[in-house]
């Protein structure tokens, strides 16, 4: 009898919808999208999720979790990727929404005595970091012996599983509905971590669409989730 | 091929082109004499073409306008284009073009669009061209970077619109772009960059919906030069069209993103991000452009 390795347990406690990392107070664009369907177009759930793994996580978030996993610890470059994050991400709602996410990840890993975690978690309050969430991820991932392979398929799970949550919650759909969209998006989250990807990758992303959704939801008084 | 400029800036980022490529360069250095912006050094080579720049704004002398023309009937499979333009202290230039550039069918080796931007202290730049319209099979690659001294303004708009000729929805190649912005000192401010494929423009998991003209601007520089939010806030209110806004990173500036259901709505939106930003920088609203 095969018996599971201690990696596997890591990785499913830091898979973990009930782990505090802060998650839940964002929608990624899901809210904003969807409220304003009828100025938009059309929304559907499963689409909008293909639309995230494609256009923004496969080459943006993605690309930031992997190249801060393999600075494995070296704060001044994590700094230094994050300030790259920084700049590339260009709607302020998904920006301000991702270094608040990524400092509660960070904070919670700083309780935990995550190698790396305090320590970096003073630079982003001294303004020496940003704290965006893909860096963070790769950042105490690595630390807590995740490999490379395993942090991207977490962090691609908990972006689907995350919208399907808010989806939820925002009563887009059901309980069971939102787990089959999950699996319905496992096979896209495992086609868009194969692409190889270089140490030095630039970010891309590409959804104007969502991103509109966000810039004018950033105006509106009535809603549920952070962005 | 129009050249009052040393042959020195060959050098660039684009990949050295197949045999029996098209490159072209356009490139304008503009300087501020008294009250007047003049081109100082230029380059012009084919495919691009320039006439004389043109003052269209009484009340605002220092703005220069140049067309950006082409004598080809648009982009081509592996076209090397490099555009640059230097901006002088004090300086005010609108670089446009006269109409929309048809990306053709590349078969597989992308045209590359190459433009390079540095604006020194207290400079203006609106760099508007209308929309690249991509047909079947187009592929296009863009890189722009753009270096800003404290007190400059740069407008850049980037656009393109889908189009098959024969109305059967055919989806273009690829579209590429990479966009930098630094300050003086070299920080990074902003990038853009977008990597997308024609096919993935249909269906349901569109990053632009049912929308035919995706536009983004950028309204970067000194805040005191630059529109509200009360005066951005007009945009995308119009039917046809929507638009978000938002503060761009590090204090760069605005940022535009913009869908339109046709190239008229584009065309609108584009129109009034100009006259603000003119506003803005110098007081006065431009006169329509001719186009």
């Amino acid at each position: 009898m095969n018996h599971p390795s201690v990696q596997l347990l890591v990785a499913f406690q830091h898979a973990d919808g009930q782990f505090p990392s802060g998650g839940f107070a964002f929608s990624q664009g899901l809210e904003a999208s969807s409220s304003l369907a009828g100025k938009l177009g059309v929304f559907e759930f499963a689409g909008f999720v293909d639309t995230q793994i494609r256009h923004r996580w496969a080459n943006a978030d993605r690309v930031a979790l992997v190249r801060a996993h393999r600075l494995a610890g070296d704060l001044d470059a994590l700094a230094e990727l994050d300030r790259e994050v920084e700049a590339s991400t260009f709607v302020e709602g998904l920006r301000s929404g991702s270094r608040r996410n990524g400092t509660a990840l960070l904070t919670t890993h700083g309780r935990l005595g995550t190698k790396g975690a305090a320590a970096y978690r003073a630079m982003v309050r001294n303004g020496q970091a940003c704290g965006h969430l893909a860096v963070v991820q790769g950042l105490v991932w690595q630390a807590v012996g995740l490999d490379e392979t395993t942090a991207v398929a977490i962090g691609g799970y908990q972006m689907v599983a995350s919208l399907a949550t808010a989806a939820v919650r925002l009563g887009l759909i059901g309980a069971i509905d939102a787990q089959a969209s999950i699996a319905r998006a496992l096979p896209e989250i495992e086609a868009a971590a194969c692409r190889p990807l270089a140490d030095d990758e630039a970010l891309r992303s590409f959804t104007p669409l969502c991103e509109i959704a966000v810039a004018m939801h950033g105006t509106s008084g009535q809603r549920l989730f952070s962005n | 091929m129009t050249s009052h400029w040393p042959q020195a800036r060959v050098a660039h980022a684009l990949q050295p082109p197949q045999s029996a490529a098209r490159s072209g360069r356009f490139e304008l250095a503009l300087s501020r004499h008294g009250a007047r912006t003049h081109i100082g050094r230029q380059y012009v080579s084919y495919p691009f073409h320039m006439t004389r720049p043109f003052a269209l704004d009484a009340a605002i002398p220092s703005l220069l306008t140049v067309y950006q023309q082409s004598s080809s009937g648009g982009l081509y499979r592996d076209d090397r284009l490099l555009s640059r333009f230097d901006v002088g202290a004090g300086a005010s230039g609108h670089v446009t073009t006269q109409a929309a550039t048809v990306v053709h069918d590349c078969h597989g080796q992308p045209a590359h669009q190459a433009t390079e931007i540095v604006l020194e202290d207290g400079s203006f730049l609106a760099l508007t061209p209308d929309p690249l319209v991509l047909f079947p099979g187009a592929a296009c690659s863009s890189v722009t970077r753009a270096t800003l001294a404290p007190g400059a303004v740069l407008l850049l708009s980037d656009a393109f619109a889908l189009h098959d000729p024969e109305g059967r929805g055919r989806p273009f190649d690829r579209l590429e772009a990479k966009v930098d912005i630094r300050d003086a000192d070299g920080r990074l401010l902003v990038r853009d960059n977008l990597d997308v494929c024609g096919l993935q423009l249909a269906g349901t998991a569109s990053p632009i919906g049912e929308w035919k003209v995706a536009s983004n601007f950028m309204l970067l520089g000194a805040p005191d030069r630059l529109p509200t939010p009360d005066e951005l806030a007009a945009l995308g209110r119009q039917e046809r069209q929507i638009a978000g806004i938002t503060a761009l990173p590090n204090g760069a500036g605005w940022g535009v993103r913009c869908l339109a259901a046709d190239a008229i709505a584009a065309r609108g939106i584009a129109e009034c991000l100009f006259v603000l930003a003119v506003a803005a920088a110098f007081g006065q609203r431009p006169v329509p452009r001719r186009k």
